[in-house]
């Protein structure tokens, strides 16, 4: 049983963690199954992010695919919430506001999944960032 | 019993209890006077709103401009370029409502969304629409409003006689705490019944009713305007506001620099396209979250089931 | 000759407004991962709850063809759903999507190994106790590559799980026109080695071909060679429920309906639209 859990670890690195196809695989296919992967990834994060997937418009899925290369899936809210933190200040500004509610509703360390913030945490999060923004 | 010295000749308790008694018939008067101009008709003859008559009671003229737009998007019919100028793509759509053709028409006319509004045309049927529901009873005409306010005048005039006894009374060295103490929840009244709403109570009633008749265009669900088409399209943004908009076509929204008032709903319009907490990731083995139909494409798919 | 459900499609929030339009539709079914029962029902699905429509919660993350024992909160989510909707059985596929602790965000093959059968027998008997009594069907899915170690063909591995559990089939329909395409074989020679029999009800969803694969995407048009197998599938069989599969990328709603119309002509079925 160990011996499948270790075959199907290794298929699944292979696609999400950019390791070696396992031996008997065929390449092309499995390759082929990553790039559908991330593709379906890319559209599950839109859902998930609409305005930070539109703000890239019709070149959302190869960017984010090319961010999430080797980047196992964490679900479609840290991914997404992920992608926003790395572009930094390159986040578009249709982007921001997006984020910033996010980032104002719940506390997320980029390593556990995000847990909701209380209520006076999350109305002085709103606070500074729309004073943050009025003087930015 | 009036004693010598009393202001204007009426005993101090004895003026209160009149005062009070006075203050409470003006509100309720004028409370029922104005219930008969913003209570608006009774909603069971009332058809369904159309996108434009939705968007003008929920919002404003901006809000039904902005419908009409999202039935023109949703048809491809328009785009905007990148200093947000409106352009005709394609024919509009059968059905179109008049002030989406009216749009349409403007959008060949070097318009932004912003001035569009302002089109002739555009304005004509605006002006038109609104006067209609006024006269039906779903908002207050301008006319209604200001007359509902000067009915106020009413409780006013108590409050005027209640500040010419405080005077008297102080003029009289006689004790006026008492009548001060009472006339501040007149005061606050007579203020209150300064506002008067745009929408009748009629009208509000007719919103709820199309909301919950057609809950599945809210925001929350992402409805896909493909396949609900224009109509529903405009009704998504009538109803539910610019929020709609900014979740179905961001980058339309942005180019076309529509207003961001989605104070509407709070922030509530960022996190519908995700759940909150749970996230997504498959911590604790809970339900998924991270987006209203999730598990990947909604389903299996897109990539394949497994493919 | 009237089917048990006849002509249906997958319940999504995108497009619950069509989908509550649809006058003929009896049965319907919903992602089970996308409910979160501490609220209360999404209003389109609890509308067509009391309107007698059976709605059947459709898992995909427990992963039951991984060899990791199935999560046990997963199971009684599938469980909770299934009696929230008052579901008369739920599906599930024969997959796994995560390993040693890394997700892959998509159902994967299983090899076709006597070990991958115990290994999916024991996770589907650990979630069939979850579930109480309520039915379970399993979908077999669609992919690009197999295992190099196959010990039983597609349709031997599949009987064999089905004989071992007691569970029914859930047939997709465009998976077996995918799985034959990319293989180089022919979908009726698939078809006919299944266990038709079985079937509780059947997923059809349109793909498309890109690079020299063919993708069950589930966010294209049906295609004709898929609308064929559907009509020989109803040659040989009577399935219960014709079930068109959308998720994303919706069109009109004319076209819907031209589908649902294009399934239920296939199948020699009156049209629910």
């Amino acid at each position: 049983m160990s011996d499948l859990a270790d075959r199907q670890r290794a298929l699944v690195a292979a696609l999400v963690a950019g390791e070696d196809v396992p031996d008997g695989f065929d390449s092309a296919a499995v390759l082929a199954t990553t790039a559908a992967l991330r593709r379906k990834r890319a559209g599950e994060v839109a859902r998930a992010w609409p305005f930070l997937a539109a703000s890239h418009g019709a070149a959302w899925p190869r960017v984010f695919a090319a961010w999430a290369a080797g980047r196992p899936p964490n679900g479609s809210l840290r991914d997404g919430w992920d992608f926003a933190r790395s572009l930094g200040a390159d986040l578009p500004e249709l982007a921001r506001p997006e984020l910033a509610a996010r980032e104002a509703r719940l506390v997320y360390d980029g390593r556990s999944a995000p847990v909701p913030r209380g209520r006076v945490g999350s109305w002085l999060r709103r606070l500074r960032s729309a004073h943050g923004s009025r003087a930015g | 019993m009036a004693g010598p010295g009393d202001t204007w000749g009426i005993a101090g308790p004895q003026f209160l209890w009149l005062y009070f008694g006075l203050a409470a018939l003006a509100i309720i008067a004028v409370l029922i006077w104005r219930r008969s101009y913003t209570g608006g008709p009774s909603l069971r003859q009332a058809r369904d709103l159309t996108p434009t008559q939705a968007a003008l009671i929920n919002g404003d003229r901006r809000l039904a401009v902005y419908s009409s737009l999202a039935a023109l998007r949703a048809a491809d019919s328009i785009e905007s370029d990148n200093r947000g100028y409106l352009h005709q793509r394609n024919l509009p759509p059968t059905g179109a409502s008049e002030l989406d053709r009216a749009i349409y028409a403007a959008a060949g006319r070097q318009v932004t969304a912003r001035a569009a509004q302002n089109d002739k045309l555009v304005n004509d049927v605006l002006a038109r629409t609104e006067a209609e529901l006024g006269r039906d009873g779903w908002i207050l005409t301008d006319d209604t409003r200001h007359k509902v306010r000067t009915g106020a005048l009413v409780v006013w005039l108590v409050v005027a006689l209640g500040i010419a006894r405080i005077f008297s009374g102080i003029a009289n060295d006689r004790p006026v705490t008492n009548l001060i103490l009472l006339m501040i929840p007149v005061v606050l009244v007579a203020f209150l019944l300064l506002r008067v709403p745009r929408v009748s109570a009629a009208g509000k009633r007719l919103l709820s009713r199309m909301r919950a008749q057609v809950h599945h265009l809210h925001p929350r669900e992402s409805p896909a305007w493909s396949t609900y088409g224009p109509a529903g399209a405009a009704l998504s943004v009538g109803l539910f506001g610019v929020g709609a908009f900014w979740l179905a076509d961001p980058a339309f929204a942005q180019e076309a620099e529509l207003q961001r008032n989605v104070a509407q709903s709070g922030d509530g319009y960022y996190s519908s396209g995700g759940s909150d907490g749970g996230g997504s990731s498959d911590s604790g083995g809970s339900s998924c979250g991270g987006g209203s139909s999730c598990g990947g494409g909604g389903g299996c798919g897109g990539g394949g089931c497994g493919g | 000759m009237t089917p048990r459900y006849g002509v249906a499609i997958g319940w999504r929030p995108e497009i619950a407004g069509y989908v509550a339009g649809l006058p003929g539709l009896r049965f319907t079914e919903v992602v089970a991962e996308s409910l979160h029962l501490h609220d209360p029902l999404p209003d389109g699905l609890r509308t067509l709850v009391e309107r007698g429509v059976a709605v059947i919660p459709h898992g995909v993350k427990l992963s039951l063809g991984g060899a990791e024992p199935v999560d046990d909160a997963r199971a009684a989510h599938l469980a909770e759903c299934a009696a929230a909707l008052g579901a008369p059985m739920v599906s599930e596929h024969i997959a796994f999507v995560r390993a040693g602790g890394l997700e892959a965000g998509h159902l994967l093959p299983v090899p076709r190994t006597r070990e991958a059968v115990d290994a999916i027998v024991a996770n589907v008997r650990r979630t069939q106790s979850a579930l109480g009594g309520v039915p379970l069907a399993l979908e077999p899915i669609a992919a690009l590559f197999d295992w190099p170690d196959a010990e039983l063909t597609e349709a031997e591995f599949l009987t064999e799980i089905l004989d071992r559990t007691g569970c029914e089939l859930l047939l997709d329909i465009a998976n077996v026109y995918a799985n034959a395409r990319n293989r180089g074989e022919d979908p009726l020679v698939l078809l006919d080695a299944l266990p038709l029999e079985r079937i509780a009800y059947v997923h059809v969803a349109g793909g498309m071909e890109h690079e020299g694969y063919y993708h069950d995407t589930h966010t294209d048009a049906l295609s004709e060679p898929v609308l064929d197998l559907v009509k020989e599938l109803c040659a040989r069989t009577a399935p219960p429920a014709l079930m068109l599969e959308r998720d994303g990328d919706y069109p009109p709603a004319a076209d819907l309906t031209r589908e649902l119309d294009a399934i239920a002509t296939a199948a020699g079925w009156p049209a629910i639209t």
